[in-house]
């Protein structure tokens, strides 16, 4: 995980990876927008929408922000927070999603 | 982030990995992961509430046209940050400044919009004290707001640091971390966007 | 090697870079506990205010004059607030983490020093934005340290109005600050360790304060989301708490308690850490099961982030998550109950030297135990309906929080005095100091136990007006008198830290005869550090080793005879 730093990347790859990451960022902007369009139904729709935002923001997380060159500790602290955001909200459906919901 | 550059005695354990990472590096990312925390929390409380509470309606309203510009706008001014570290490390003083510029640039366009949105929004009579959806609408766009304000501010300073010809060394590894903080504003767009424009 | 930054030569700066906005940890460590300790004279007397109240309602109050109703509120508020957030994490983490973990790690400062400036004085602000609440119109916060909503959420339930959002603003700062600070703290232990410190060979208090750090981190964030919700319920007219709008008030009590419980652990882990070290130096052997303690550390941590909800079994919340977080929370008791043991079989045999910090690490321990053990009525969801509203869960929470920011913060005052300020303390005084305050501290707690356990409601300002109550009053006078005691207590350590500071005897380098780093430079340590950087070979509890020349061995001395003895 921490071999292979960024330096020893020739620095026209690095510069045409970051191009090329930004199109398919701009693609699946595009398609997100078209699925909002299109009439797929709701749920689907929903689904779709944030697998998108989520391969999006990976795309950015792993190559802008170079996650996928990372140590390992690296990955921890960003992971961490974001399980305990899961388990926090998975515990707070009862209160919120089914009191008012029911 | 200030004084990364000034423990220069790392004497470290031997077989210990950690020492691979550089300390500003921790540093940041740890700030990253409050970030997670404070608008993963908001976003979450959002979700919760989008299944008792009716946003459909309200959410018709905001202006998704001008959200997916903005989009883009974001997305392309990440490509523009990273490109200035990249110009950086090549130790290209011009590209660097551009893209630095660039990227302030963008982010001003990006607030600009922003702004227009509210003004819209609230001579149509959505305010926050509107509903809940508007509550959590302006909320986290605002606080998403004051980070791109956050990002600008940090990405002039060092505009003016390149303009001023400060060391390489010090230039790239700012870069690197303004951008690592510039990376997570996107990011946290990248899901507000759909959260409150697309469904 | 040793290259020398800008921060390194502050030796030839004037007064204001040395003393005041200085980068040097030792010195912001002793901005810290100066702070603590100037919070900690607002926070006890409030505490002076709220006892005479519930012995002696609506009496006139020596030296102050009565109080009212919304006074009270505002004072429970700030008692709460101030002695949390502003005495017990500037004092243990600010103050101690600070002070200790550079030397204790052999470097010769913080990773970040400019960024550790920062957060003292952001601390600062913090601090003064929280006093400065005391003077606006429509008083200060009154919503308890908790502003639970609605109470804290519209003006007309308490009649305050900038009083809260300024309680808001310095809450939300002294988190900002305690997030730089943490930074830090966890790069300063993982980065900065000298060569050899493995970190199964870092001392205890760096491991706890590395995790409170961990911890305050990852459970802060929800608040500062709730905190910015609360604002702009407040000034923006959004509805996120208010149930008529659409809002949910339990909320609230989820994002606070989420980072609230943790918070506990952030304070109490330092507190523990102060207290290990303290035991084998005192006891001459080894800590009993270090692994394990540091293992149990990790899992409490981790833990911590899911019993919140035990905050909140009255609260109205889905009657469903009773049950799971009952069991999480005995579950948390598993981890402490292995540190408690740990330091009672670190006790065991060993030669026990009953110094005055000895002594306050050993009546920290005592009194956690109480607390410990009174946390499991309260874990469990039946026997806490009827207890959590009573002043048994202020006994309790007592309990645990005055062991670790009390016992176990003089104990490390009274053990690290000699390194902080070059000079010994007065050990006569140390012994007066910690046995009032003992006995006065279970005075006031214990009658407190009792009329929680009689149903004495807490939050509530005029006790005696209830006729079922008027046979508990007896039990608040009494513990009323303790709490005075408590308070003039303290006068001997003020006498003696003062004197102590200029007149002391002069403290050599290892003046208890300790194995960690800090004990190997001067007292107190120059500017860098170390010279040479240190190496370290041992473990940091190599106490009583047979075969060694001395009963203990510093972490950096290589003794052949020694090592070897010890079976490496």
């Amino acid at each position: 995980m921490s071999h292979g730093t960024l330096e020893s990347v020739p620095a026209d790859n690095e510069s045409r990876l970051y191009v090329i990451v930004w199109a398919l960022l701009v693609v699946l902007l595009i398609v997100g927008l078209a699925i909002f369009i299109l009439p797929i139904p709701r749920e689907a729709a929903v689904a779709l929408i944030f697998a998108v935002a989520a391969v999006k923001a990976t795309l950015v997380l792993r190559n802008y922000m170079h996650l996928k060159h990372e140590h390992l500790l690296i990955y921890i602290i960003v992971a961490v927070p974001a399980l305990f955001l899961v388990g926090f909200a998975i515990t707070l459906i009862p209160d919120i999603v089914f009191r008012h919901g029911g | 982030m200030s004084a990364t550059a000034d423990v220069t005695r790392t004497i470290l354990p031997e077989n210990d990995s950690i020492h691979e990472i550089a300390p500003g590096k921790i540093a940041i990312w740890w700030f990253l992961a409050s970030e997670i925390m404070v608008f993963g929390a908001l976003m979450g409380v959002f979700v919760l509430f989008s299944f008792s509470h009716d946003f459909a309606a309200d959410g018709a309203h905001v202006k998704w046209r001008l959200g997916a510009f903005n989009t883009l706008v974001l997305v392309t001014s990440s490509l523009t940050m990273i490109m200035a570290l990249a110009s950086a490390r090549k130790h290209n003083l011009t590209q660097t400044r551009m893209f630095l510029l660039a990227t302030v640039l963008l982010g001003f366009v990006f607030l600009g919009v922003k702004g227009f949105e509210y003004t819209t929004e609230i001579r149509e009579g959505f305010t926050p004290a509107t509903g809940m959806f508007w509550s959590f609408y302006f909320g986290m766009t605002g606080l998403h707001g004051l980070h791109v304000i956050g990002g600008i501010v940090v990405n002039l300073v060092l505009l003016v640091a390149a303009l001023s010809r400060k060391p390489w060394d010090f230039l790239e590894r700012r870069i690197e971390f303004a951008g690592l903080y510039w990376h997570f504003v996107d990011v946290v767009w990248i899901f507000l966007f759909p959260l409150l424009y697309l469904t | 090697m040793n290259v020398k930054s800008a921060e390194h030569d502050e030796h030839a700066a004037g007064f204001v870079r040395r003393y005041i906005f200085s980068v040097d940890h030792k010195v912001i460590a002793k901005q810290y506990m100066a702070l603590s300790a100037v919070m900690a004279l607002i926070g006890g007397g409030s505490s002076y205010l709220i006892r005479w109240q519930l012995a002696w309602p609506e009496t006139s109050i020596p030296g102050w004059g009565p109080i009212g109703p919304d006074n009270y509120n505002a004072l429970i508020t700030l008692h709460g607030t101030v002695m949390v957030f502003f005495v017990a994490m500037p004092f243990l983490l600010g103050g101690f983490g600070n002070y200790l973990i550079p030397l204790m790690v052999g470097a010769d400062d913080m990773a970040f020093p400019r960024l550790n400036a920062m957060s003292f004085w952001t601390l600062f602000a913090a601090s003064a934005v929280l006093i400065a609440s005391f003077f606006v119109p429509n008083g200060p916060a009154a919503a308890g340290w908790t502003s639970y909503v609605p109470l804290s959420d519209k003006a007309v339930y308490t009649g305050v109005t900038w009083g809260q959002n300024l309680w808001i603003l310095a809450v939300a700062l002294e988190f900002a600050s305690f997030l730089m600070g943490g930074v830090n703290f966890l790069v300063t232990g993982l980065n900065l360790r000298a060569r050899g410190l493995t970190l199964m060979r870092l001392p205890m208090l760096v491991w706890m304060e590395m995790t409170a750090a961990v911890v305050f981190l990852l459970s802060v964030g929800p608040l500062v989301a709730g905190a910015i919700m609360l604002l702009l319920d407040r000034v923006a007219g959004t509805s996120f708490f208010q149930p008529d709008r659409g809002g949910d008030p339990i909320l609230w009590e989820h994002l606070f308690w989420f980072f609230g419980h943790p918070e506990v652990y952030v304070v109490a882990l330092p507190g523990f850490g102060i207290i290990l070290e303290v035991i084998p130096v005192f006891t001459r052997k080894p800590i009993f099961g270090y692994s394990m303690i540091v293992y149990s550390t990790l899992a409490a941590g981790l833990l911590s982030f899911i019993v919140w909800a035990h905050h909140m079994f009255v609260s109205g919340m889905d009657p469903r998550l009773a049950s799971p977080f009952s069991i999480t929370t005995i579950m948390i008791s598993v981890p402490f109950a292995i540190i408690v043991f740990a330091m009672i079989a670190s006790l065991w045999k060993g030669a026990i030297n009953l110094a005055s910090p000895m002594l306050f690490a050993l009546g920290g321990l005592a009194t956690f135990i109480i607390g410990g053990v009174t946390g499991i009525f309260l874990g469990s969801a039946a026997s806490d309906i009827y207890m959590h509203g009573t002043y048994f869960v202020v006994a309790h929470f007592h309990y645990t929080l005055f062991p670790v920011l009390f016992f176990g913060g003089f104990a490390g005052m009274y053990f690290w005095f000699p390194k902080m300020f070059g000079r010994m303390m007065n050990e006569a005084l140390g012994k007066i100091h910690f046995w009032v305050s003992f006995i006065a501290f279970n005075g006031v707690f214990i009658p407190l136990f009792l009329v929680g356990i009689g149903g004495s409601p807490r939050r509530i300002y005029e006790l005696s007006s209830y006729e079922m109550l008027k046979p508990l009053q007896p039990f608040h006078v009494i513990a009323t008198v303790f709490a005075i005691i408590l308070l003039l207590g303290q006068i001997p350590f003020i006498v003696n830290f003062f004197y102590s500071m200029v007149r002391g005897p002069v403290a050599e380098k290892n003046p208890w005869h300790a194995n960690t780093l800090e004990w190997t430079v001067s007292s107190p340590p120059k500017h860098p550090n170390f010279s040479p950087p240190p190496r370290v070979y041992r473990d940091p509890y190599e106490y009583s080793v047979p075969g060694a020349a001395h009963d203990w061995i510093a972490q950096n001395e290589l003794d052949q005879q020694g090592a070897q003895a010890a079976g490496r």
